[in-house]
């Protein structure tokens, strides 16, 4: 198990290449305002920018685990501050930090103070009940499931609505040891 | 020393308004905010010409009225910020506009907003007073 | 040095967003799915020329409009300017680069790649895969051109990959 400090994220993030976050902040904003046009419906639009997340992050995975060294987190607390420490760091260059930890140790809250995806974002009234970040969930969800452990995400904070923070209530469901994350070509 | 008059709209590449409002410390008058819209509507035709003339952005004083004077601030987009003011402050005038501008871009970035739609954000509306109170 | 991101992080998103219109919206339309991907990044670079152009002097003609794509705004993008602007002097040009970053990407994700096609048409559908998604900086390319008063049709010429050539049509 690498040690998942602040700094090991940031170590990362400074040797992976790197492009310009305007550009990626805008793009990702332009897709939610063309599925807003083509959905209709802000519940769809949520449901769809999951979809697209899961399929992210069931693929974004790899790139983790490859360039974080880690083997493989067994226990699922190991994992939330993996995700929080050095996968938020890694990819959205900024670190989440985790909370609100229920009594058997399978819910938590991953906290986000400062989130590239919605610098210059604000809804208007119209937009009420979507979740504009809802990507990102949908990434967590994807990357934990292809390490074996099905989660239920969901938003508990959201600055876009008022809130003083971003904050994703991770609820393991299942864990499934035995499975690895790799097909096993070797 | 902030200006008794003043009305600053916004005008789109498309020759729309898409945000107005009487900025001046004078009472509100309707009839009066109707007349200050229609002056800068008329100075549109003279912005439309100096705007290929030169590559600034702040045109300064390019249209009259009485003691009225309208001043343009053109961005690469060729949206235009437009004051009608009565005070003679260029240097406020052009940070004023310069701000605004920054302010614009922050709008224009919000992929919700549509571009050349009205900007109906209550927090740009408080920021532009702001900044007119500021240097105007 | 403004706010960076990985590189991973746009790249996953180009490809999620050229799938789903694609595959999941419009598998058998794909024109459809052509339009709305070109809508997304018209909007992009729409936004983006409004803002690097910020603090400098308008354009007075098409060609420096055109420069500055080249230069400035191709350098905030991809870290690099393009390598070769031709022009007829007639309202078209185009532009070369040499290597263009989002091809590269996509000719290693393995998810365009069809192996499993007997009739080697794989190839032919990387060809699709590729073209969906020159879609894109085409749309940025044209929506910010439009920002800066110069409307005009954007196409992307891949004959000779990883270069890739945007031809701008200007409009009379």
């Amino acid at each position: 198990m690498a040690p998942a400090g602040p700094r090991f994220g940031d170590a990362i993030f400074a040797n992976v290449e790197r492009v310009n976050a305007e550009l990626f902040t805008l793009t990702y904003g332009a897709i939610v305002r063309q599925l807003l046009t083509d959905l209709e419906e802000v519940e769809e639009v949520n449901k769809q920018l999951d979809q697209m997340g899961y399929n992210i992050g069931i693929r974004l995975i790899d790139e983790f685990l490859a360039k974080s060294n880690v083997s493989r987190c067994v226990d699922f607390k190991e994992t939330a501050e993996m995700i929080a420490k050095v996968g938020f760091k890694m990819f959205l260059g900024v670190s989440a930090s985790v909370t609100n930890w229920d009594a058997d140790g399978t819910c938590c809250g991953i906290v986000l103070e400062d989130n590239p995806l919605v610098d210059f974002v604000e809804l208007p009234d119209t937009c009420q009940g979507l979740y504009y970040c809802n990507i990102l969930s949908g990434v967590i969800r994807g990357a934990l499931e292809m390490v074996s452990m099905k989660t239920e995400i969901t938003w508990v904070r959201d600055m876009l609505r008022g809130d003083d923070a971003f904050e994703l209530q991770v609820k393991l469901l299942k864990q499934v040891p035995e499975e690895y994350p790799y097909k096993d070509d070797e | 020393m902030m200006a008794t008059t003043a009305c600053f709209i916004i005008v789109s590449r498309n020759d729309i308004p898409i945000y107005e409002a009487e900025v001046g410390s004078a009472a509100k008058r309707e009839d009066a905010a109707q007349l200050h819209q229609f002056i800068l509507h008329a100075a549109l035709d003279i912005v439309q010409d100096l705007a290929w003339t030169t590559s600034a952005m702040f045109l300064k004083a390019i249209d009259r009225f009485n003691d009225l004077v309208v001043s343009v601030y053109v961005t690469a987009g060729h949206t235009r910020l437009m004051l009608l003011h009565d005070s003679r402050n260029d240097d406020g005038i052009k940070s004023f506009f310069q701000e605004v501008h920054e302010l614009y871009i922050k709008t224009l970035l919000n992929p919700i907003y549509l571009p050349g739609s009205r900007i109906t954000s209550s927090h740009f509306d408080t920021k532009v007073r702001a900044l007119a109170r500021k240097y105007l | 040095m403004g706010r960076e991101v990985s590189e991973s992080c746009i790249d996953s998103l180009l490809t999620e967003m050229v799938t789903t219109y694609c595959n999941r919206f419009y598998a058998n339309k794909p024109e459809l799915a052509a339009r709305r991907i070109e809508a997304i990044g018209f909007q992009v670079g729409h936004q983006l020329s409004e803002r690097y152009t910020m603090e400098r002097p308008r354009f007075s003609d098409h060609l420096e409009a055109i420069k500055f794509i080249c230069k400035d705004f191709w350098s905030e993008l991809f870290k690099k300017q393009i390598d070769n602007l031709k022009t007829n002097h007639r309202g078209t040009f185009v532009l070369q680069d040499n290597r263009f970053r989002w091809l590269t990407h996509l000719s290693l994700d393995p998810t365009t790649e069809n192996t499993e096609d007997p009739n080697g048409r794989s190839e032919n559908k990387g060809a699709q895969v590729a073209s969906m998604h020159l879609y894109f900086p085409c749309g940025i390319i044209r929506g910010a051109l439009s920002n800066l008063g110069i409307p005009c049709a954007v196409s992307a010429d891949i004959s000779n990959l990883p270069q890739c050539s945007f031809v701008i049509r200007i409009k009379a």
